[in-house]
């Protein structure tokens, strides 16, 4: 397969004006860097081959925490040059880029046990290109070109790129079969191309499809040490591009642990069989405390599935689609306020899903009453009730209603801007959550209501246990001080 | 007395010399020293045409960086030398060369500079960037910088113009292995700026 970026690279060394050179080069340097990570943002700075400042810089703005990485650019033919450079220069936040052909053998050993030592990446475009290349036949060799990218080390000359792509594909397709012998090809590989916390991520990622394809924990070659807490967003999307896999044991593991947060850290996901299996092995753990309901118009089959869009969980079924969040102003949207409905229904929907209201607030445009429960007794069946509607008048809507969960939060749900929030800092199970939004904002039929107990897995409910660890943690997520946005205004 | 060496010693003594150059204006923070001999990459940026179609080229080049100078290109010869040797022959050749490039790639020329770790002509040398050294270096030269045999159609040829413009282009640079190897910033320092510019550029 022709190198484009490669070629590319070759044809601007020799253009006759400097300034050209440098941006053609830098241009096709940026693009391969790109391809092999589409996370990645790359900077260019004003210097080309300059001695002691870096001609790019690489950052990872979906990864605050990862450290930028300085990437030098060396025209020289001689490894000796490039090793002395490495030698002043090399760290484990630098990538040095060889761009013309050696001559002369002596010193490549010096430049790569010099890149090892230092921790740094001395690689060629080529290289790259081909790492890059791996993914359209190995989703896991994929992996492993954005992992070169952000924290690869050693010596990676463009001939060896190819094996070493091929035995970490080797690798991830042993692990699917159980095969101790590949698999550990790929730990070894991995151990030997990325920085240990990359390492260690990819090498869990590996241990993921071991198990969930029948493998036992003992037998997987590697140790615990080379194992990551942490599985990054890009590995629970390879992962969930792992539709194959049904086993609802792998999705147990993959699951367990993983946050809301983790989910919406992908930004956006289809609504996957993959993803299905693996929200619902999470969903008896998953806390919320906020709801947006839309009703929508869009065709989407008659199912209820769950998705991930502009960075919030949702389930969508053929007549709605309800976000779920930490906070309400993260996913709800102001439309134009709408009628609420009126008491009979509210009390026809409470009663039809079991959800007992506590207070309720009506209006008839010119007037509103209140009305509430001492205590936490259901009004629904109160005799009394209809006097609110009576005192408004005919045209009385009920406009928020208030509940209180199994575990003794609080909900409120607000049907003129259908969304439902928790009144108290503890997070109740998205299960709850949804089902009292949804049953109380729309008015479901008898089918739709045993399709949504039955995609919520209501009779699972496990109670949040205080020293669960969240094994998997999007790495994102970082822990920023967060202010209270005004809602933004419909699209 | 001149000391022969062999090809190849001369070619790898003379990359030695670029490499320094090209690290001691690199730390000046002044300078970005990109075309290094002999790196491939280096040679059409630093290769000019004789008048008779034959080829030259300088040792070390690039850019120059901050202030007055920010963007300006520069063009070096670079002698590595222990003593003074011929260079007041291959200085004079020198003038001619940078007189050829800036009459024929003027966009290119801004500085000419030459860098030297062994003085010459030290009798000559308040002049040796001159207009009227350049002008004599130029006749001197005639065939290959003006394309003509005899002097008096050199004279009638030559331009004032570029004879003066090419004398204020004119660098002289003389190191010492102890300055450019010790009296330049630390890396220390160097970190720092290298940071900064990291910072910078995010």
């Amino acid at each position: 397969m022709p190198r484009v970026f490669a070629g590319a690279v070759r044809d601007a060394l020799f253009a006759i004006d400097g300034v050209e050179s440098v941006e053609r080069i830098k241009d096709a340097v940026s693009g391969a860097l790109r391809d092999a990570d589409p996370g990645v943002k790359v900077v260019r700075t004003g210097h080309f081959n300059n001695s002691y400042s870096p001609d790019l810089v690489l950052e990872w703005p979906g990864d605050p925490a990862h450290e930028p990485r300085s990437v030098f650019l060396r025209p020289t033919q001689s490894p000796e040059v490039l090793a002395e450079d490495v030698e002043a220069l090399g760290n484990g936040h630098t990538v040095f880029f060889q761009l013309d052909e050696f001559v002369g053998t002596e010193a490549r050993d010096r430049l790569g046990s010099s890149a090892r030592d230092r921790q740094a990446l001395v690689t060629e475009v080529g290289s790259v290109e081909r790492l890059a290349d791996a993914r359209l036949t190995s989703a896991g060799a994929g992996l492993l070109a954005s992992s070169v990218v952000r924290a690869g080390f050693g010596l990676i000359p463009e001939d060896r790129a190819s094996e070493v792509s091929s035995r970490v594909a080797q690798g991830f397709e042993g692990a699917s079969r159980v095969d101790a012998a590949a698999t550990a090809i790929a730990v070894d590989q991995l151990r030997e191309s990325l920085q240990p916390t990359e390492s260690q991520r990819l090498v869990s990622v590996l241990q993921a499809v071991w198990l969930g394809s029948g493998g036992s924990p003992a037998d997987f070659p590697a140790s615990d040490r080379e194992l990551s807490p942490v599985l990054s967003v890009e590995s629970l999307r390879f992962l969930l591009a792992l539709n194959a896999v049904e086993d609802d044991n792998f999705w147990e593991r993959v699951a367990h642990g993983l946050t809301l947060s983790a989910l919406q850290a992908l930004g956006s996901a289809e609504p996957s069989p993959a993803l299905q299996r693996l929200v619902r092995a999470a969903l008896p753990r998953l806390r919320a405390k906020a709801c947006f309901v839309r009703p929508d118009g869009e065709e989407r089959g008659s199912d209820l599935v769950w998705l991930v869009e502009q960075g919030a969980l949702a389930l969508a079924g053929p007549r709605f689609t309800a976000r779920v969040s930490e906070r309400l102003s993260d996913i709800a949207r102001r439309g134009a306020a709408g009628n609420g409905p009126t008491l009979d229904d509210l009390v026809r929907r409470a009663q039809s899903a079991g959800i007992a209201i506590l207070e309720l607030e009506a209006t008839n445009g010119s007037r509103s009453v209140r009305y509430s429960a001492e205590g936490s007794s259901d009004i629904t069946h109160d005799e009394g009730v209809t006097f609110v509607t009576d005192a408004l008048g005919g045209s009385a809507s009920i406009r928020r209603a208030g509940t209180r969960f199994r575990s003794g939060q609080h909900f409120e749900v607000n049907f003129e801007w259908m969304w439902g929030t928790g009144r108290t800092a503890a997070r109740p199970a998205v299960g709850e959550v949804l089902w009292s939004a949804v049953n109380l904002l729309l008015p479901l039929n008898s089918p739709e209501r045993d399709a949504l107990r039955a995609v919520l897995r209501l009779s699972d409910q496990v109670e949040p246990s205080p020293d669960l660890q969240a094994r998997y943690v999007a790495a994102e997520e970082v822990d920023a001080p967060r202010t209270q946005k005004a809602l933004p205004p419909v699209d | 007395m001149v000391v022969r060496m062999a090809g190849e010693e001369l070619h790898e003594l003379g990359a030695q010399g670029a490499r320094r150059a090209k690290r001691w204006l690199d730390r000046t923070t002044r300078a970005d020293a990109r075309w290094v001999t002999p790196d491939r990459v280096a040679v059409p940026k630093l290769t000019f045409e004789w008048a008779d179609g034959s080829t030259f080229s300088f040792d070390l080049g690039g850019l120059l960086l901050g202030e007055a100078l920010d963007g300006q290109e520069f063009l070096a010869e670079v002698k590595y030398y222990t003593s003074s040797g011929a260079q007041g022959k291959m200085y004079e050749e020198y003038l001619a060369k940078c007189y050829r490039a800036y009459s024929s790639r003027p966009d290119r020329c801004d500085n000419f500079m030459w860098i030297t770790w062994a003085p010459f002509s030290v009798t000559s040398w308040a002049t040796l960037c001159d207009a009227e050294t350049v002008r004599t270096a130029v006749l001197q030269h005639r065939q290959k910088s003006l394309g003509v045999d005899d002097v008096a159609s050199a004279e009638a040829v030559i331009s004032g113009d570029l004879v003066a413009a090419t004398a204020e282009r004119l660098w002289l640079i003389v190191l010492s292995r102890r300055q450019e190897e010790q009296l330049q910033m630390s890396a220390r320092h160097l970190a720092l700026i290298r940071q900064h510019e990291i910072e910078q550029a995010s």
